[in-house]
């Protein structure tokens, strides 16, 4: 059964909130994010002293009257944002449970209309193998974004990605111009660090998202068990495993998960990205506007 | 442990079924998963395995397994079956009365001690006013005492003092039987047997009594025989020493050897007996090649046997049982028959028969043959011989003092009967017409009378055959009839040979055989035997007599007669043949040899396994139930499976 968390009602709650992103990047003229730079709003930033060059029309002359020092008088700048959303298509994601990668593609297209809704760039990169595809382009404004929507849901989720080469092929060339999620169950030997590094040196705001089904946090099955991967090639490979699952066998798993998500959480917070761990049981609001509040994404 | 309900164990089935569960368990069961990463990450996690894990699962079957035993054996209804405390004691003597028992060491034989020891003990239970039974185990198991009380204590003593024991095996089965009955009055009687007989297993239910003493040894002529060997007798004889390994001499005197009435002294041989072997010594006049263990004495001409009255052969050492020491030989004059064959015209069928007749049966007698012509004018000899055979010609008188065969005879003489005229069978075909059987008689045995065919007879009044059987018919005339009274003993054949196919057929020799069979039986088959051995007597004569070892005579009137050997040593047989009208009274004497049986010389072996005795369950039985023990076993199991399968999952 088609799993979706995309409706109207969704969307009208996410109208209230809108994305914080940090003031350093610098992004492009228009928007509505401040940023540190200094520009020529109206609101009041900041005041300097006079030096050579300046544009004297900008001298705030009641504090010279004060001071008989000139001063000029600083205002706030705000700038337009890209926001790109690397969504991993692996199968792992949207098989077997499809509840996930439902999950996964709500969460990517709230955070998308975040962006919109605060007049930012948008772009979905699904990424797939090595490469990560741009289907609908750079989005602006809200019907761009619903017209995206309605093909997102279509996604075939399929395959091994790796996330890598993917984003780094799929980042483009922006440097320090908005927020990069990644939103992806993290389950996968290439190396997604590399990815975050990467962003990283393009001086962009990173999030990860790790989407989880509740039998990946707590499995269930016991016994001889014949693992298959959904993205093995067939029952011979690799990737499948025979275990016999124990008690003692799934307190291994419960502890190598958990140490696993502390890794992604210590590396981020290495790098200065935010990361945040969602189960796909879980209402998609509690995720957005508690987890991504807490991290400070969402203000 | 025994079972009340052993069809309980039928619970067994369900380890077939815990079994077939585990053969058909699946081994893997298939799950897709998103991805195996965390789980390939997990491993490094996973806790290493105590040793005991690698058995938990068979722990774990073992434990099922035994569930499923306990949980059978309880449906069985386990129990320890214990015999009930016995108001009273008692005590089940029994005494071993075999041969071996008179070994004899420190001036007491092993008899006098078992019954000294029974004494003791039959006075020690009377003294607690228990009661005794005493079984003697000879040749037949008998109660000396059954279930005897203090009331009985003098009786029993002078029973016991009276004892005797026998020569021959012990049954021991027989006295299980009878202790067996007066278990089953009380099964909680102790079984004592007094014997000195080892038994690799005696089971659990007799208490053996060893009355054997220290230093017993036993040398013994175990048996012996005396074989014609090219016209020589070629004497084996047994022996062996059980108990110790000694070196004793062998000594041979054979008595009226030759036909002398001297005596031959045979050379001693020395013969070293170790291990409780058998060993041989052979006195023989061929230079053969003999295997191990055995001692060959090589004969000289002067010390050469051709017959003998007797062989005496005894061994000489101090050892503990004496009788099986010496041995006798008999058997090496062998009775004579003297046959005379009178005939107007002699034939070589009755010739030819007697040769062979006397062939067939020279180990059983010495038969001469005496042929008469009558046509050559040679007269008949009227006594001195066993069978007289009168062919055509018939004397005026018969003889008395033997058998008188009448063969186609022209007068009847003093036989007792009518003889008529000579009647030819007219219309005859073939060979002649078919003859018919009278009476079932010895000398008809194996012998079809339609088979005999005669042309010509000669006719007989059967009202005149008093004390005859007639054999053979012809049209309702007697033509071949016979008489065994002790006086006189007549068979008469009404008929020429020359008118028949008899001599030519088949049962000419077999009806020849039976008649010799008939009037010359073999007294006794063999001149050695065992003690309580049951022995056939034949007689030709009258007044059989046997005269055993202690000169104690018994009289036979008739035979067959059976006897039983009951005492050791030689047995003498006389029988009075026929007196004939003018010489003294004819005896015939022979003699036997009776011993001990082989195994009682051997004092110092060991039987297998003592006969069985069965002591009953029923009666007089506690019973501890185990249904409680087992259950709570089953349970323990259970708690240490739930515990293996709780640590399995963990």
């Amino acid at each position: 059964m088609k799993v979706s968390y995309i409706n109207d009602e969704f969307f009208s709650r996410l109208e209230t909130m809108s994305i914080y992103l940090k003031a350093n990047l610098s992004g492009f003229f228009g928007g509505k994010h401040l940023v540190r730079t200094y520009g020529q709003t109206v609101e009041f930033a900041d005041y300097r002293e006079y030096m050579l060059g300046d544009d004297i029309r900008r001298i705030d002359w009641n504090l010279y009257s004060r001071f008989e020092k000139y001063y000029l008088k600083l205002f706030t700048d705000e700038r337009q944002m890209h926001t790109r959303i690397f969504l991993d298509c692996s199968a792992s994601v949207g098989k077997p449970n499809a509840a996930k990668g439902a999950y996964a593609i709500g969460f990517a297209a709230a955070l998308g209309f975040l962006s919109v809704h605060n007049m930012d760039k948008l772009s979905f990169h699904m990424l797939k193998g090595e490469t990560g595809s741009n289907p609908f382009g750079t989005i602006v404004g809200k019907n761009s974004f619903f017209r995206a929507v309605g093909e997102l849901e279509k996604i075939e989720f399929d395959g091994e990605t790796d996330l890598r080469q993917a984003v780094i092929n799929s980042a483009g060339s922006g440097t320090s111009d908005g927020l990069n999620v990644i939103i992806s169950d993290f389950f996968t030997e290439s190396d997604w660090k590399k990815a975050v590094d990467y962003l990283c040196y393009k001086k962009q705001q990173v999030l990860l998202v790790q989407v989880l089904a509740p039998e990946e946090v707590d499995p269930s099955y016991d016994g001889r068990v014949n693992l298959i991967d959904t993205e093995s090639e067939d029952v011979t490979d690799e990737k499948n495993m025979k275990l016999r699952i124990t008690r003692s066998m799934q307190l291994a798993y419960d502890e190598a998960l958990k140490d696993y998500i502390g890794d992604i959480r210590s590396f981020c917070a290495s790098r200065g990205a935010d990361f945040i761990t969602v189960r796909c049981d879980e209402p998609i609001e509690k995720a957005v506007f508690g987890k991504l509040l807490n991290v400070g994404i969402l203000e | 442990m025994s079972l009340l309900l052993p069809l309980g164990l039928l619970g067994l089935l369900g380890l077939v079924a815990l079994l077939i569960i585990y053969i058909l368990k699946p081994n893997y069961q298939q799950k897709v998963v998103s991805s195996t990463f965390v789980w390939k990450l997990s491993l490094r996690y996973r806790k290493k395995s105590v040793p005991i894990s690698k058995f938990r699962n068979l722990l774990i079957l073992l434990c099922q397994i035994l569930i499923l035993t306990a949980c059978a054996l309880i449906l069985s209804m386990p129990v320890i079956a214990e015999e009930a405390e016995s108001p009273y004691r008692e005590e089940i003597l029994i005494l071993d009365s075999s041969a071996s028992m008179y070994a004899e060491h420190g001036g007491e034989t092993r008899f006098e001690r078992a019954v000294s020891r029974i004494g003791t003990a039959a006075d020690s239970i009377f003294a607690e006013n228990g009661y005794v039974t005493i079984i003697v185990a000879g040749n037949e198991a008998a109660y000396l005492a059954e279930r005897a009380t203090v009331e009985d204590q003098s009786e029993i003593r002078s029973l016991l003092a009276g004892l005797t024991c026998s020569y021959g095996e012990a049954d021991v089965e027989g006295a299980m039987r009878l202790a067996e009955e007066v278990l089953e009055l009380n099964p909680a009687a102790d079984v004592l047997f007094y014997t000195a007989t080892k038994y690799a297993d005696a089971g659990d239910e007799v208490i053996l009594q060893d009355v054997s003493a220290e230093g017993e040894w036993n040398a013994a002529i175990l048996g012996a025989s005396a074989v014609l060997v090219d016209n020589y007798y070629t004497i084996t004889v047994d022996i062996a020493c059980y108990g110790a390994d000694e070196s004793f001499d062998l000594h041979c005197e054979v008595n009226n050897a030759n036909g002398t009435t001297d005596s031959v002294i045979l050379p001693a041989a020395t013969v070293y007996c170790s291990g409780d072997q058998t060993y041989q010594v052979v006195y023989t006049v061929s230079e053969a090649v003999f295997g191990d263990n055995v001692t060959p004495i090589i004969l000289t001409d002067n010390d050469r046997i051709y017959s003998f009255d007797s062989i005496f052969l005894y061994i000489s050492g101090a050892d503990s049982l004496t009788f099986d020491n010496e041995y006798y030989i008999y058997g090496g004059n062998k009775p004579s028959i003297r046959i005379e064959y009178c005939s107007s015209l002699p034939n070589n069928f009755v010739s030819g028969m007697l040769l062979a007749l006397s062939s067939q049966f020279r180990d059983q007698w010495d038969i001469t043959i005496t042929q008469v012509n009558t046509e050559l004018g040679e007269e008949p000899i009227l006594q001195g011989f066993d069978l007289y055979i009168f062919e055509h010609e018939m004397p005026e008188t018969l003889p008395t003092d033997g058998v008188v065969f009448m063969m186609d005879p022209d007068i009847a003489a003093d036989a007792g009967f009518t003889l008529g005229r000579v009647v030819e069978i007219p219309d005859w075909s073939g060979d002649g017409a078919a003859l018919a059987q009278g009476v079932e008689h010895p000398i008809l045995n194996n012998v079809t009378a339609s088979s005999i065919l005669v042309t010509k007879y000669t006719q007989v009044d059967e009202d005149s055959l008093d004390g005859y059987d007639v054999l053979l018919y012809f049209e309702g005339n007697p033509v071949f009839f016979v008489k065994n009274e002790p006086n006189s003993k007549i068979a008469v054949m009404a008929f020429s040979l020359h008118n028949s196919n008899l001599p030519i057929s088949l049962y000419f020799p077999i009806i020849l055989y039976n008649f010799f069979d008939y009037y010359f039986p073999e007294t006794i088959d063999g001149t050695s035997f065992n003690v309580y051995d049951t022995v056939t007597l034949n007689a030709r004569g009258t007044d059989l007599t046997v005269t055993d070892s202690s000169n104690e005579t018994m009289s036979f009137t008739e035979t067959p007669a059976q006897l039983l050997l009951d005492s050791i040593g030689t047995y003498t047989i006389t029988q009075k043949l026929m007196p004939g009208n003018s010489v003294a009274d004819r005896y015939q004497t022979e003699r036997i040899y009776v011993t001990i049986p082989r195994l009682q010389s051997n004092i110092a072996r060991t039987e297998d396994e003592l006969a069985e005795l069965l002591r009953p369950a029923e009666v007089g039985m506690t019973y501890d139930d185990l249904m409680v023990y087992i259950a709570a076993v089953a349970v323990a199991l259970l708690m240490v499976e739930w515990l293996l399968q709780w640590r399995k999952g963990i």
